[in-house]
């Protein structure tokens, strides 16, 4: 358990028990009514889990790593409907595109500029 | 026949992926990454086999629940760069907040200006988030969540274009500032561009990604009722 590699087949114990996070995520959602989505709660439990140390951040190495590098596989269902809705992108295709566009911009310099103005004097780098 | 044609489109978003991937690999360019290929080579399939989206998606049922363990997995990350953000914790947490929160209302303004539908305005206001997030979230709205899908890759894809060049004309010089607009913008794809900077700029887009997915998940019903 200590030793740096884990076993291959230990993914599906890793993958198993995210979802079991989000499982949890999932119950205390519904029953508490929140306006939160589950997996960002699921995500804050094992937050938790790891910041107070009950859980290693060592045993989720390899399926975070997964799914930050193959999160396109998993989108790729939903992604592909996207041409049911062709009638609306061919019509509203320009006005769609300004707005990515020009929102993202918005995001990238308010961001950035906020951060830039706000930052502390102390702080260096 | 059911069973067998089920776990054919299965294996047909596998293959596609991989193959995308491949050819990623070969051309490595920006409209060559596999969210493009590889949605062109299933959608091509299924247009020449004649078949029909929901059976598709229902036979990609199981990687659809994948979703759910992958956005608890961004824990990991954000366990990660959690020393730098309470370093910078004041400047992270205003610049994310007024990024995040001022991309949503021009989203939804300029949605509102040019008239488009209202379910159209609610799969975009989600789009800066993570695209799992994006989509989850601009369900529980009211909106489409392969729209909203489709939006959020496409955001993070101008992001990562736009970014750099943005960021240099602000004259931006920080990399830890770099790195947190990039995953703000461009959520995990901004994160992955970010890297390039170094450790310290990943981990600030990590941190401004997955804020932001907080913000959007918590802020776009509020944001709804004010302005739809």
């Amino acid at each position: 358990m200590n030793g740096k590699k884990l076993p291959v087949w230990f993914v599906a114990v890793e993958i198993l028990i995210l979802f079991l996070v989000f499982l949890l995520g999932n119950a205390v959602v519904r029953l508490m009514k929140w306006p939160v989505p589950p997996g960002l709660l699921g995500m804050g439990i094992l937050f938790i889990l790891l910041a107070t140390g009950k859980v290693r951040v060592h045993l989720f190495e390899v399926s975070s790593q997964f799914f930050v590098r193959h999160i396109v596989l998993l989108l790729l269902p939903a992604i592909v409907g996207v041409f049911r809705f062709w009638p609306v992108l061919k019509k509203e295709g320009w006005k769609l595109g300004l707005i990515l566009v020009v929102s993202t911009i918005t995001v990238l310099v308010a961001t950035a500029g906020i951060a830039r103005m706000t930052k502390a004097k102390g702080e260096e780098k | 026949m059911m069973v067998g044609q089920t776990a054919l489109l299965l294996v047909l978003t596998l293959f596609s992926y991989w193959a995308g991937c491949r050819l990623h690999r070969r051309i490595p360019h920006m409209l060559m990454s596999p969210v493009f290929t590889s949605t062109l080579i299933v959608a091509g399939i299924l247009w020449l086999t004649h078949t029909d989206y929901q059976t598709y998606r229902m036979a990609n049922e199981p990687l659809t629940w994948l979703l759910g363990p992958a956005q608890v997995a961004m824990a990991v990350p954000l366990f990660r760069g959690w020393n730098l953000l309470k370093k910078h914790l004041s400047s992270v947490l205003s610049g994310v907040c007024g990024g995040t929160v001022s991309g949503m209302l021009t989203a939804t303004l300029m949605g509102k200006i040019l008239h488009l539908s209202t379910v159209t305005i609610l799969s975009l206001a989600p789009k800066s988030a993570t695209t799992p997030v994006a989509m989850l979230t601009s369900q529980a709205v009211g909106g489409v969540p392969e729209l909203a899908a489709l939006f959020a890759v496409l955001t993070g894809i101008l992001g990562v274009v736009a970014g750099p060049v943005i960021l240099r004309w602000m004259g931006i010089r920080n990399i830890l500032f770099k790195g947190l607009a990039l995953g703000t913008a461009g959520q995990m794809i901004g994160a992955a561009r970010a890297s390039k900077w170094g450790d310290a700029a990943a981990a600030m887009g990590i941190v401004g990604m997955s804020v932001t997915a907080l913000l959007i998940g918590l802020f776009t019903p509020l944001l709804i009722r004010v302005f739809i």
